[in-house]
């Protein structure tokens, strides 16, 4: 199987990887360029686990291929504290409890990252329709939408 | 020798609504799972499941396989090397008969058949494909109605006892009204977000695992088992595990092929399943169908509660679910009968999925419940308010502490049970969809399994407490440092918790709703333990102002040293530990219930749940709007922590109502819905108005620390409850769980 | 597997044409990945589709309508003001397809090509009247959208032949379309029925009409007589019985797990009436 060149920008740093055609950029990421944040919960875009986004659209990373990263902007869960300064969603996560396991919440915050960048005020229908591709099996929804909705009021500069 | 019993305080560390100690970790992806381990020249497995369900494999493609670039090997019966243990012995306490390439045999669909190595996933997963496997497959039984039932022989772990008080008969011919009712639950799989994987790697005969495991220790003594080595030679690693259920408590086939390739080829090998492979050898929740006999008397009360419930098992091995113990220990009946029958079918063997016996068991019970008050023309909370077992049914025992009667009132005062219309089909919203409410008991055991612990004081007034405790979500790592750091005295950040590692001290089971009770327990004596020599230390001292405290009972706070009751004298830690000559004090704690207790006592937590649901009249749409659950749980370690248990059981009581099930095409015996998009768990958009109350329950019986548990309980009572309110909306009773739409609109 | 990014769709049906093994065209990837993922279909040739110039556009054609390009994902037909303004039913149910993730990746051309009978953005575009640009070795063709598909699984298209556009018509005054689907779940599932209308008004009385129904049949179906059951009516109550007994009798479902045969004709006939009642009032200006 031939292997091809593949140059990519994941988190704002310039990488290079050889990727089997086969491989996805999630699988890319995990075993090339040991960036496991991201997970595999399902392989069928059904879970939400491997989110990140591709040129700012989040995406499931299960469903694109590594080689189709190439040229293209990588965003993940690894780049969402900046200079190791948590996120406000990162910090609301912790703060209402909003994760268990964990396995999960990789791909929900860069999912829930990617809807307060294009919606600085959702309400919370629309938080709980963008994220319901994002399964969590603790089943910690509740206590999700309390976090989003206070990061989001947080980023606006409004007392939650 | 000083008395150091520790008191139990709310208001220090336990009892703090502290935020998750791993949270960081976590919400930066840095936490890592045992897939996201790849040491160096590691071997990707990948096993190629059965597509029959009965039968013989007679052909491999093994050359097809072999020569596919990137395979380095191929494994099938008929090389697979062999292993020093029996696949078909029970190593341990919880184990099951496994499935690694023994013979050619096929017993479910899904099994593994063959194992291919690869130098990358990806040829390793074009090589399984090009095994290409010809079968020769036999008539398959999947259905509840294709086996014959028999009588469970009970024999501990997955064969449940049965029980009689009272003269049922005696009891059915006093009732004034009955009900005779037959519920259906379905097999249920318990899909953890994150996979079951290994990565396992031998160094001589010592073998070291990265593997998400819900008891530790447990499974070092059954991997060890396999492999002819002592248990001591395998090591554990499971620092964070992606959600367990149940499933990850119970070595698994397809890792003992992991570790058995590891072996064979000299390097590390990783082994993930795919979500498809969850529906496999992985355990399951079985199909149950389930028969209640119910009567009254004039005055409402029970004269007879009978319950017998059927559950499907595999062919070669045995977990019934013991759904009629639901019914033991809850409502005070004039005479009470649970009887567990069984068939075997062609399936993977099932094992406990969160709150096995009783998420199915009250799901039919409650429902039954429902139908019999309404039978009597009694409002539900009123008819169970009749039927309250102030002791233990049948066995009269005092309960360690039961605060189910508050339950039942605050649950009901939030939600505004009050003026609910008796009859159904009465309410609807502004919007016209039907509105119906419903309510259902939750009680769960609460068992104790063994752990042990370590604690040690340093003399910086630092403490480092051990024990192998898994944290599969639950706040392991949050709520048993708590305990420990209350034991020692010291404030949270003062204390450094060592988890999930098979070298600590076995920190037991995480299951059974039973792990902060048990390993908590154990890093209570184990602080306790480290106090008690400190005391020592002091009194004898004649430097310290302790020195000559006799029997004085000891107090530690904040890092001090108190005589219980007099606050003027006290010694910081470090410096009794400074003057004795700057040594460490490393104390042990066991976590077991003494017999005694349980003779003595009932034990369960409590709960109960309020549902709401609007359903559009013309498409039977069904929503559940409102959740209100309040749970007896003995005493809470972290409410912010046990909230999100309680609140994750009764999303998953919701999901049992409303939406998983696995389907079985009875041709071939395949699950026809074996992935996410097929089998259905609530998502974000599927869950509105969820609250939790946890009621307060001193327990002083329990164990030392009064913990019951919480892990279960919320999925227990919730399903019942969505059932009523279905029934309560529309007029319309259906016995078959998930309540499907189709149900409704056709009943 | 041999992965081929051409640089145009000329390109790609040669490299298809003079494929031996299991080809497949990539656009969003979220069968094709599936599919290769789970082992069931390992293609000898990828063919990325997305590197060819203009295959992330929306662009108004000369008549007034729209051509979308092959790979321009849900999430992006949902940002296009002027064609959610002209086809709101298009475009709704583009956005039923999967979840956020998804959406930042399906097209309506793999939705189409995957020839699942429950494709949720299928019936919006044959009510619509929609066609698709073919480009094959033999040059390029169109094709209406509703004689793409051909059973489960199977379309039209030939060996080496491609879909290089989706065409929408010129949308015109007084008009409106609506896409409305049937699912258990809240979110994230897969239609049980699906009912799309598509509708244009002479005053208050419907002029022309276009109802589509998908899973209710090996294909989806353009039920005429549906659409003549509310056709010259101002979809009252007795135009809105005829549609919806129209629209049960269409249907040809099977029962399977996701639900059965009778519950699906029940539920297509209230599915089409209540489509229908959102397109009336978005020809009648409401706001999609």
């Amino acid at each position: 199987m031939s292997k091809i060149h593949v140059t990519t920008t994941v988190n704002g740093d310039e990488v290079e990887f050889l990727a089997d055609p086969r491989e996805t950029l999630l699988d890319c990421l995990r075993d090339k360029l040991g960036m496991t944040g991201s997970k595999e919960g399902c392989g069928t875009g059904d879970c939400g686990a491997c989110s990140v986004t591709l040129d700012g659209t989040l995406v499931c990373s299960c469903l694109v291929l590594g080689v189709e990263a190439d040229g293209k902007q990588v965003g993940t869960i690894e780049g969402v504290a900046e200079g190791g300064v948590l996120h406000p969603l990162q910090k609301k996560f912790i703060e209402h409890a909003a994760l268990q396991c964990g396995f999960c919440t990789p791909g929900i915050l860069v999912a829930a990252k990617a809807l307060l960048e294009q919606n600085p005020n959702p309400t919370e229908t629309e938080v709980r329709y963008w994220l319901a591709g994002n399964l969590c099996r603790c089943t910690g929804y509740d206590k999700i939408v309390r976090a989003v909705m206070d990061a989001a009021a947080d980023l606006r500069g409004e007392a939650a | 020798m000083p008395d150091t019993v520790q008191p139990i305080r709310f208001g220090s560390n336990s009892g703090q609504p502290v935020s998750r100690r791993d949270g960081i970790a976590k919400v930066t992806g840095a936490a890592t799972f045992s897939a996201d381990n790849s040491p160096a020249n590691l071997l990707h497995a990948v096993y190629l499941p059965a597509t029959i369900a009965r039968g013989r494999v007679t052909h491999f493609d093994t050359a097809a396989a072999q020569a596919h670039p990137g395979v380095t090997h191929v494994i099938t019966p008929a090389n697979r090397p062999d292993v020093q243990g029996d696949p078909e012995a029970k190593p341990t306490l919880f184990s099951f008969r496994v499935e690694i390439l023994q013979d050619d045999s096929v017993r479910y669909a899904g099994q593994p058949i063959a194992l291919v190595l690869g130098e990358t996933l990806e040829a390793a997963t074009e090589g399984a494909r090009l095994l290409a496997p010809q079968y020769a497959a036999e008539p398959v039984a999947t259905d509840l109605d294709d086996g014959a039932p028999f009588d469970i022989e009970p024999g501990g772990f997955g064969r449940p006892q049965g029980m009689v008080h009272g003269d049922i008969d005696a009891g059915h011919a006093a009732a004034r009204q009955a009900i005779d009712v037959t519920y259906e639950t379905p097999a249920q799989y318990h899909n953890a977000m994150e996979t079951h994987a290994i990565v396992a790697e031998w160094d001589g005969d010592r073998l070291t695992l990265d593997v998400p495991s819900q008891a530790l220790n447990m499974s070092c003594a059954a991997y060890a088992y396999f492999f002819g080595i002592p248990a001591e030679n395998v090591t554990v690693r499971s620092p964070y595990l992606g959600g367990g259920f149940g499933s990850k408590a119970i070595p698994i086939g397809p890792n003992i092929l992991a570790i058995l390739a590891a072996r064979m080829t000299g390097r590390p090998v990783k082994l993930m399943l795919t979500r498809q492979q969850m529906f496999g050898p992985t355990g399951h929740r079985p199909a149950t169908r389930q028969r209640l006999r119910m009567g009254i008397d004039a005055t409402g009360a029970l004269t007879a509660l009978d319950h017998e419930s059927l559950s499907a098992s595999s062919r070669f091995d045995d977990f019934f679910e013991p759904a009629s113990n639901a019914s033991q220990g809850l409502y005070a009946a004039g005479a009470l009968r649970s009887v567990h029958k069984g068939v075997r079918l062609d399936i993977g063997t099932p094992g406990p999925m969160r709150a096995p016996g009783e998420a199915s068991g009250a799901a039919a019970l409650e429902c039954a419940m429902d139908e019999m008050a309404h039978a009597a023309g009694m409002d539900p909370l009123e008819f169970r308010l009749r039927n309250y077992a102030e002791t233990e049914p049948g066995t009269g025992k005092p309960f360690s502490s039961k605060a189910l009667r508050d339950c039942y009132l605050q649950g009901a005062e939030r939600f505004g049970w009050d003026g609910r219309p008796l009859d159904p089909g009465q309410m609807r919203d502004e919007a016209g969809l039907l509105v119906g409410w419903g309510m259902g008991t939750a009680l769960f055991p609460c068992p104790m399994f063994a752990a042990e612990a370590r604690a040690t004081l340093r003399p910086d007034g630092t403490a480092l407490v051990e024990t192998s405790a898994a944290d599969m979500g639950q706040g392991a790592w949050t709520s048993l440092a708590q305990i420990a750091a209350d034991s020692l005295g010291l404030p949270l950040d003062k204390v450094a918790f060592n988890a999930g590692h098979s070298s600590l001290p076995d920190g037991g089971v995480a299951g059974g709703s039973g792990h902060t009770a048990t390993a908590g327990t154990a890093l209570h004596e184990a602080g306790c333990d480290v106090i008690r020599q400190l005391g020592e230390i002091a009194a004898t001292d004649p430097a310290s102002p302790l020195h000559g405290a006799g029997n004085a009972r000891f107090v530690a706070r904040d890092g001090h040293l108190f005589i219980e009751g007099d606050d003027s004298r006290s010694e910081p830690f470090t410096d009794i530990l400074a003057r004795a000559g700057g040594a460490a004090l490393t104390g042990s704690g066991k976590g077991v219930r003494p017999p005694e207790v349980g003779q003595e006592f009932a034990m369960s937590s409590h709960g109960a749940v309020f549902a709401e649901v609007r359903i559009d009249p013309e498409l039977c749409q069904m929503r559940v709007t409102r959740l209100v659950g309040a749970f007896a749980a003995g005493r809470i370690i972290n409410p912010k922590l046990a909230e999100s248990q309680l609140m994750g059981g009764m999303i998953w009581g919701t999901s049992f109502a409303l939406h998983e099930k696995v389907t079985h095409d009875r041709t071939t015996g395949r699950i026809v819905n074996a992935d996410l998009a097929g089998y259905h768990v609530p998502v974000n958009a599927d869950v509105l108005g969820l609250e939790v109350i946890t009621v307060h329950e001193d327990d002083l019986h329990v164990n030392v620390l009064g913990v019951k548990g919480v892990g279960e309980i919320g999925i227990v009572g919730t399903v019942g409850a969505i059932g009523n309110a279905i029934w309560h909306a529309t007029g319309k009773r259906i016995r078959r769980f998930p309540i499907r739409i189709e149900d409704l609109l056709t009943a | 597997m041999r992965y081929h990014s051409p640089s145009t769709f000329e390109d790609a049906a040669r490299i298809a044409a003079a494929a031996q093994g299991v080809t497949r065209f990539l656009a969003g990837g979220t069968d094709v990945l599936v599919q290769l993922r789970s082992g069931h279909v390992l293609p000898d040739d990828l063919i990325d589709l997305k590197k060819i110039p203009g295959t992330y556009d929306i662009a108004q054609t000369e008549d007034g309508g729209w051509r979308i390009g092959i790979a321009v994902p849900g999430a992006a037909l949902g940002a296009h003001a002027g064609l959610c303004k002209d086809w709101p039913g298009v475009v709704e149910g583009m956005e039923l397809v999967g979840s956020t993730q998804v959406q930042g990746r399906a097209t309506l051309a793999g939705n189409l090509c995957n020839g699942s009978p429950a494709a949720d953005s299928v019936p919006g575009l044959v009510a619509a009247g929609a066609t698709v640009e073919i480009t094959g070795p033999e040059g390029t063709r169109s094709l209406p959208v509703a004689e793409v598909p051909v059973g489960p699984g199977k379309t039209a298209l030939t060996a080496g032949e491609v879909i290089s556009a989706i065409v929408l018509p010129p949308r015109g005054d007084k008009a409106g379309d609506a896409y409305l689907r049937f699912i258990p779940r809240t979110e994230m599932d897969i239609a049980v029925v699906g009912a799309a209308v598509s509708l244009r008004l002479d005053g208050d009385t419907i002029a022309e009409a276009r109802v589509a129904l998908g899973a209710v049949a090996p294909t989806v179906l353009l039920v005429a007589e549906a659409a003549e059951a509310i056709v010259g009516t101002t979809l009252d109550d007795s135009a809105m019985d005829a549609l919806a007994a129209a629209a049960s009798a269409a249907c040809n479902p099977i029962d399977d797990k996701r639900g059965t045969a009778a519950f699906r004709i029940e539920v297509a006939g209230v599915m089409a009436k209540r489509a229908a009642r959102i397109a009336y009032d978005r020809a009648k200006g409401a706001s999609a």
